[in-house]
């Protein structure tokens, strides 16, 4: 016990990350449609209901099919809203919306352009959602692979939870890079294996579920009602997210797309984009 | 020259006596104490081979050697040479209860009280680090100071002097070197790391002198000089206090450690910090509070072991070890995990150490270099006492001070010094403190300097030396100012 670096591992281990709780600010949200206008105001309203968490005091508007014919407008159309927040659905102005195997070129665009988050709802053409979704979002899964830190994912979940509402935080870490990483460990005769195995998938889990009751306390020391629920797992496949989210009835699901900070690294071990296609069901919020 | 400056000379005139005179009084002397006539071409043979062996132990970086190989080497040198000269005799002799029991020589020669004490002593700490005791200590510590740097550097600097006082020093330097690269980091205030990290590596050789088992020197001479747990405390108390509090003033002045000023700030510092967690290495609490209780018990065990029945004919080796064996008893399937992690390295070079010094003073060489103390021991015990303490610093800064303590322990008892003399202080404090003055001169600055190393923080040899050098002859002359105004 005496090595400096089994020191060094005890107070790195006991320097928690804190959580900052930030209030969000969203007073502009655009809602993008190819729909006529008509409709394109009644999916602004079905979004409004969703999201009635944000308050009143929002200025929401909608963009109806006749208002864009490709990306360059769209784009155009956010420069000039400078929305704080962008609501949407997958495959417009497409019919690939029957098949579950793209988002479409015009949200692929939102989401790897804009700065603010997109909210993306279940297609307004498909009857696919599931029964408890798109009421209103007192049931939130933030869901990443990386939670330890992360203060501004947290606080986007926190801002779309309904008071009196649950959190669910859920730090996913990827098993398949872990069992990579311990077939090698398994290789190199000066670490022992077994030791390691547990060690490190025990601290992996500790370090988030540290974070989440930081997170619990900062919420509760702020006077914000809202239960926060940890759920920290091994796991790295889709069906595993999507499991989560049919047993905790989440309303909305948060991750991000992007690692911050690292525009080129794409986060939930690649796998966002897959959950983005797979959680066609449910509402999405994504960084 | 100055009369200090002729007792320096005089004694190291010794080392290389080339008159017969000082021989021929060394032999007279050994004769009387019981140890048989050697010639002066044989002491200085056996004086050129611990020279040899200083000086070997004083390159062990460049030759890149373990300082218990180096002292190994020696002591089959010595011991073979010894033998076949006629120094010393094949076997020793014990007597326990009338009976006789026969032991090689270079068994004999070694100080297994010494011994004893570190090894048991180190297990203790071992076992007792794994409750997470001081690792709880440090960062309560680091909370309390609620992020500001100059509470953090008064709070590291006095559990650096009080965790090196129970512990040892390079415990204690690791501790909380890696505590303040760590807290800093996290503060955002690396840049003051650097100047945290020497001044802790200079606290510790102040820490060092605060107890009888701070330091292997103390240990050394306290045993030789008959000097309790208590009263060395007693003494050196106060001069640890002194010390303590003008290095952390000298070096937050010289690094400008300061408070925080501005409420952003406090706030912000307050919430780093708070996020820490003290129980986080904490695996059992039933095991945390008994290292606690036991931890306490050990010191006060050590400090009463003069007073307490048949551990008082024991010795404090025996009762670290008790301690050692009740504190293993909880990892009863593991034990030896720990007997591993001993540094056997260090317990080697004290076996090899005592084995070598027992042919020298056989040789005659301890008298012969006493011979040269003599001059200073001569000066009175005032300007003796600060001769031996200045030359016990210079010598520490450059070589190892437990060859010095071991050698000058074993002089002075010779000498018949009495335990109440101030030239036994002046060895503790100038083998301590000598530790200061390079980057070497201790294992624990050695550690300060791999702390500083490991976060890419700028020092040389020259720049710690240069840093340094204020501090520690600050705290050699008001060692000196103590040890002659306050003991003699």
């Amino acid at each position: 016990m005496t090595n400096l670096d089994q020191f060094e591992s005890l107070f790195n281990a006991a320097a928690h990350e804190a959580f900052g709780y930030r209030p969000l600010d969203v007073k502009r949200v655009l809602v993008v449609t190819d729909l006529d206008e008509s409709d394109a105001q009644a999916f602004l309203a079905r979004a409004q209901e969703l999201l009635s968490v944000l308050g009143d005091d929002v200025a929401w508007t909608a963009v109806h099919k006749g208002q864009f014919d490709d990306c360059d407008q769209l784009l155009d159309l956010m420069g000039n809203h400078q929305p704080d927040l962008v609501v949407s659905y997958r495959n417009l102005k497409s019919l690939a919306y029957k098949w579950p195997y793209s988002l479409g070129v015009f949200l692929n665009v939102l989401i790897r352009q804009l700065e603010p988050p997109v909210v993306v709802l279940p297609h307004p053409k498909l009857d696919e959602r599931y029964s408890w979704a798109e009421i209103n979002t007192d049931r939130v899964l933030v869901v990443t692979d990386h939670l330890t830190g992360d203060a501004d994912l947290v606080n986007w979940g926190v801002r779309f939870t309904e008071p009196k509402g649950k959190l669910f935080l859920a730090h996913v870490e990827s098993d398949a890079d872990f069992d990579r990483y311990m077939s090698v460990i398994g290789k190199l005769p000066d670490i022992p294996t077994d030791l390691a195995r547990e060690q490190i998938k025990e601290r992996l889990l500790k370090d988030p579920a540290g974070y989440i009751e930081a997170v619990q306390k900062e919420l509760t020391r702020e006077g914000l009602d809202i239960d926060v629920e940890p759920i920290v797992k091994m796991g790295h496949k889709v069906s595993e997210y999507r499991s989560l989210v049919e047993e905790n009835q989440c309303d909305l699901v948060v991750f991000r797309t992007r690692e911050p900070g690292n525009t080129e690294a794409l986060a939930l071990h690649g796998v966002a984009y897959a959950l983005a296609l797979e959680l066609r069901r449910v509402p999405l919020l994504m960084l | 020259m100055t009369s200090l400056s002729q007792a320096l000379f005089a004694s190291l005139s010794g080392l290389v006596a080339t008159t017969g005179e000082h021989a021929e009084a060394a032999g007279e002397a050994a004769h009387a104490a019981g140890h048989h006539a050697v010639s002066f071409a044989t002491t200085m043979l056996f004086t050129a081979v611990l020279v040899m062996m200083v000086l070997t132990l004083a390159l062990e970086e460049k030759i890149h050697a373990k300082k218990s190989l180096i002292t190994f080497g020696f002591a089959v040198l010595a011991v073979f040479l010894g033998h076949a000269l006629d120094v010393i005799p094949g076997e020793a002799m014990v007597t326990i209860a009338g009976e006789t029991l026969h032991m090689p020589v270079y068994v004999a020669g070694v100080d297994w009280g010494v011994i004893a004490i570190i090894l048991a002593s180190s297990i203790f700490v071992d076992v007792t680090s794994k409750s997470g005791l001081f690792t709880w200590i440090a960062i309560k510590l680091t909370k309390a100071s609620r992020g500001d740097p100059s509470k953090l550097l008064w709070y590291y600097g006095i559990m650096t002097v009080l965790f090196s006082a129970v512990l040892n020093n390079v415990t204690a330097m690791i501790i909380v070197g890696s505590l303040s690269a760590v807290s800093l980091g996290k503060l955002g205030q690396r840049d003051r790391l650097l100047g945290f990290l020497l001044i802790e590596g200079l606290l510790t050789n102040i820490g060092g002198l605060l107890t009888l088992i701070s330091s292997v020197p103390n240990i050394i001479v306290g045993q030789a000089a008959g000097i309790s747990f208590i009263r060395f405390f007693v003494v050196a108390a106060p001069y640890v206090v002194l010390a303590t509090a003008l290095t952390i003033v000298m070096g937050a002045k010289l690094f400008k450690i300061e408070k925080l000023t501005s409420e952003e700030e406090k706030r912000a510092a307050s919430e780093k910090v708070d996020a820490f967690d003290e129980n986080d290495g904490i695996t059992s609490e039933a095991f945390f509070r008994f290292g606690a209780v036991m931890s306490g018990l050990f010191i006060v065990a050590l400090a009463t072991t003069s007073i307490i029945p048949v551990a008082q004919d024991l010795g404090m080796g025996f009762v670290a070890g008790t301690f050692a064996f009740v504190m293993l008893t909880r990892y009863k399937h593991e034990v030896d995990e720990f007997y591993k992690a001993v540094d056997w390295d260090l317990i080697g070079f004290f076996a090899f150490l005592f084995a070598v010094i027992n042919v020298m003073e056989h040789a005659q060489v301890l008298a012969l270099i006493g011979q040269g103390l003599t001059h200073i021991v001569a000066l009175g015990p005032k300007l003796g006492s600060a001769a031996l303490l200045a030359a016990s610093a210079i010598f520490s800064s450059v070589t190892d001070n437990i060859p010095l303590a071991a050698m000058l322990a074993k002089i002075l008892k010779s000498l018949g010094t009495s335990a109440d003399s101030p030239l036994w202080w002046a060895v503790v404090f100038g083998a301590n403190l000598g530790g200061n003055i390079t980057p070497i001169g201790s294992a624990s600055t050695v550690v300060a300097v791999t702390v500083i190393h490991k976060n890419n923080l700028p020092m040389t040899f020259g720049g710690f030396v240069k840093v340094a050098v204020p501090y520690a002859i600050a705290q050699i002359i008001l060692a000196v100012v103590y040890v002659v105004l306050v003991l003699s």
